[in-house]
C-alpha cells in the first residue's frame, strides 16, 4: 500500500518544532536582558559611556602654555590610597571613621558627571617602575574603587608626562625613573564606566 | 464517481511553509554577521584614534619641556642634555602603548635649532601658515611686561605688523615695518612714530616707550595679532596677564617630530612641527 500520510506527518512535525524553538529563543533572549547584560543592545551605551568618558579626561588635561593640566596636577597630589564613593564623598578604603577623603578636580568632575547620571566609575592608574634595573609598567592601581566592572564596562584612558619639577605628594608611589634627565615618569590614567 | 485524494496541495503548503521561514532564519544569522563584522571593524579602530591624539599631545609637550629644561641649564651642552631627556622619553613610552598592543616610535629632527633656523612669524611657524593670525587673547595691556621680537629678518619689498585690537575687533594700536621704516599707529589714527630703519634691528622691545603699546591700555582687554607673518621669521616672547592669568607665548624654532604608531591591522606615519619652547 502507498500511502504519504507518514511523510507529510513527519514534515508537520519538522515546521511545529522549528516554530517552537523559534519562540523559545526569542522568549530567552528578550527576558534575560538586564542592565548589566553585555549584548548587541547595549553597544550604543557603551558608546555614549565612552564618548562622556573621554570627554571627562580631555577636558582634564587641557592646559594653557605654561601651566599643568588639572589631571597632571591630580595625580601630583594623590598620595597612593585608595578611595570609595560613600554617597557623598570619596572616603579612604578601610579608613571610614577618618574625614580624609579626595576632593581635587578629578572627582568633582566625576561627582557631577557620573554620580549624577547613576554611572558607576572607578579610576586606576598605570605608571613605569625600575624592577631589577629595567623599566616596566607597574600593575593597575585604584585611586578610585566601586567594585568590579559588569561586562559592559568601558575602559577610557589618558597618559600623561611628569618631569622632576612635577613635586608628587608624600605616599604617591610615581618615582623617577630616570635620574639623568628631568624625566620623571609616563603615568597612564584609566576611567573604567558601567551602568548600574 | 468517487472523491479523488490527492495531497500534492498539502505538500506544496508545507514546502513553502518551510522555505519562508528557512529564509526568516537566513535573514537573521546574516543581519547578525554583518553587524558583529561592523562591530569588530569599529572596536578595532575606536582604541587607535584617542590613543594617536594623546599620544601627540604628550610628545609636543615633552619636546616643549626637555627644550625649556636643557635651555634654562644652559651651557654647552644645550642639545646634548635636550636630546638625553628625548631619548629617554622615546625609549620609555612605547612601554606604556605596549599594554595595549600597539607599538610606538618617535624620532625628532633638531636641524633647525642646530643650523639656527629661525621660525616664521605664522601661526604654526612653518613658512604656509596663516600668515594673518591671533597670539592671545584678552590682555591686559599694562600688564605686559615682555613684547620681544629678537631675530627679526624680513623679506625684502615687503611689510609685516602686530596689532592690538579691542573686544570689537578694531585696530587701537599697531606697528609696521617696511623696508626703510617702523609707523605706529594709534586709536585715532595719528601716526606716532616713523622713524627710518635699515637695516629692521634685530631686537625689537616694544615695551620701549619709543613704540607707545601702552597707549592701548585704556581701551580695555586687547588681542595680539600678528599681521603678514609669512614675510618675516625669528623668535618673540609675550608675557602679561590675559583674563586674569599669567600667560606666556614664546617661539624659537620649529622642530619636527615623526611618531610611528602600528598595530596588527595598521601602520600610521606622522610628522608634527613643534613649536618651541611654548
Amino acid at each position: 500500500m502507498f500511502d504519504e500520510r507518514a511523510q507529510l506527518h513527519t514534515l508537520e512535525g519538522v515546521a511545529a518544532s522549528v516554530i517552537l524553538l523559534i519562540v523559545i529563543i526569542y522568549a530567552i533572549d528578550a527576558t534575560s536582558m538586564t542592565p548589566l547584560t553585555a549584548s548587541t543592545s547595549s553597544v550604543h551605551i557603551e558608546s555614549e559611556l565612552q564618548t562622556l568618558g573621554q570627554d571627562i579626561l580631555n577636558t582634564l588635561d587641557y592646559a594653557e602654555p605654561g601651566y599643568r593640566s588639572k589631571l597632571k596636577y591630580d595625580i601630583m597630589n594623590w598620595d597612593g590610597q585608595e578611595y570609595i564613593w560613600n554617597g557623598t564623598l570619596y572616603i579612604e578604603k578601610g579608613n571610614f571613621s577618618s574625614s580624609h577623603n579626595l576632593t581635587n578636580n578629578l572627582t568633582r568632575l566625576l561627582k557631577d558627571i557620573l554620580v549624577n547620571q547613576g554611572i558607576a566609575h572607578k579610576v586606576e592608574v598605570v605608571y613605569l617602575i625600575n624592577s631589577n634595573n629595567i623599566t616596566v609598567p607597574s600593575s593597575s592601581t585604584d585611586i578610585i574603587y566601586a567594585g568590579s566592572p559588569s561586562n559592559n564596562a568601558v575602559i577610557v584612558s589618558r597618559k600623561i608626562v611628569l618631569q622632576d619639577t612635577d613635586i608628587v605628594s608624600t605616599g604617591n608611589p610615581i618615582e623617577d625613573i630616570d635620574h639623568s634627565s628631568n624625566l620623571r615618569n609616563i603615568v597612564e590614567i584609566k576611567l573604567v564606566m558601567w551602568r548600574m | 464517481m468517487g472523491i479523488i485524494q490527492n495531497r500534492d496541495a498539502q505538500f506544496m503548503l508545507l514546502a513553502g511553509f518551510i522555505i519562508a521561514i528557512g529564509l526568516v532564519i537566513t535573514t537573521v544569522m546574516l543581519n547578525s554577521i554583518i553587524f558583529e563584522g561592523n562591530m569588530a571593524v569599529g572596536g578595532g579602530s575606536e582604541l587607535s584614534k584617542y590613543e594617536l591624539v594623546n599620544m601627540m599631545q604628550i610628545t609636543r609637550d615633552e619636546i616643549r619641556n626637555a627644550y625649556i629644561n636643557a635651555t634654562l641649564i644652559g651651557g654647552t651642552d644645550v642639545t646634548v642634555n635636550f636630546s638625553m631627556q628625548m631619548n629617554n622619553f622615546s625609549a620609555n613610552l612605547p612601554k606604556m602603548f605596549a599594554l595595549h598592543g600597539g607599538a610606538v616610535n618617535i624620532t625628532l629632527d633638531i636641524g633647525n635649532w642646530n643650523n639656527t633656523r629661525y621660525a616664521n612669524f605664522t601661526d604654526n611657524g612653518m613658512p604656509a601658515g596663516a600668515a594673518n593670525w591671533t597670539v592671545v587673547e584678552g590682555v591686559n595691556v599694562s600688564s605686559v611686561d615682555v613684547f620681544k621680537f629678537y631675530n627679526v629678518t624680513k623679506a625684502s619689498g615687503k611689510n609685516f605688523k602686530i596689532e592690538a585690537r579691542n573686544s570689537t575687533g578694531s585696530s587701537v594700536w599697531s606697528i609696521e615695518f617696511n623696508d626703510t621704516h617702523y609707523i605706529v599707529t594709534n586709536i585715532t589714527n595719528t601716526t606716532n612714530g616713523s622713524t627710518p630703519i635699515n637695516p629692521l634691528p634685530n631686537d625689537i622691545n616694544l615695551i620701549d616707550p619709543i613704540y607707545y603699546f601702552q597707549s592701548a591700555s585704556s581701551y580695555g582687554p586687547v588681542s595680539i595679532q600678528i599681521i603678514y607673518g609669512n614675510n618675516s621669521y625669528g623668535r618673540f616672547k609675550i608675557q602679561g596677564i590675559a583674563n586674569g592669568k599669567v600667560f606666556y607665548r614664546e617661539r624659537d624654532y620649529i622642530l619636527n617630530t615623526t611618531s610611528t604608531f602600528s598595530t596588527s591591522k595598521f601602520k600610521i606615519n606622522m610628522t608634527i612641527p613643534v613649536s618651541v619652547p611654548r
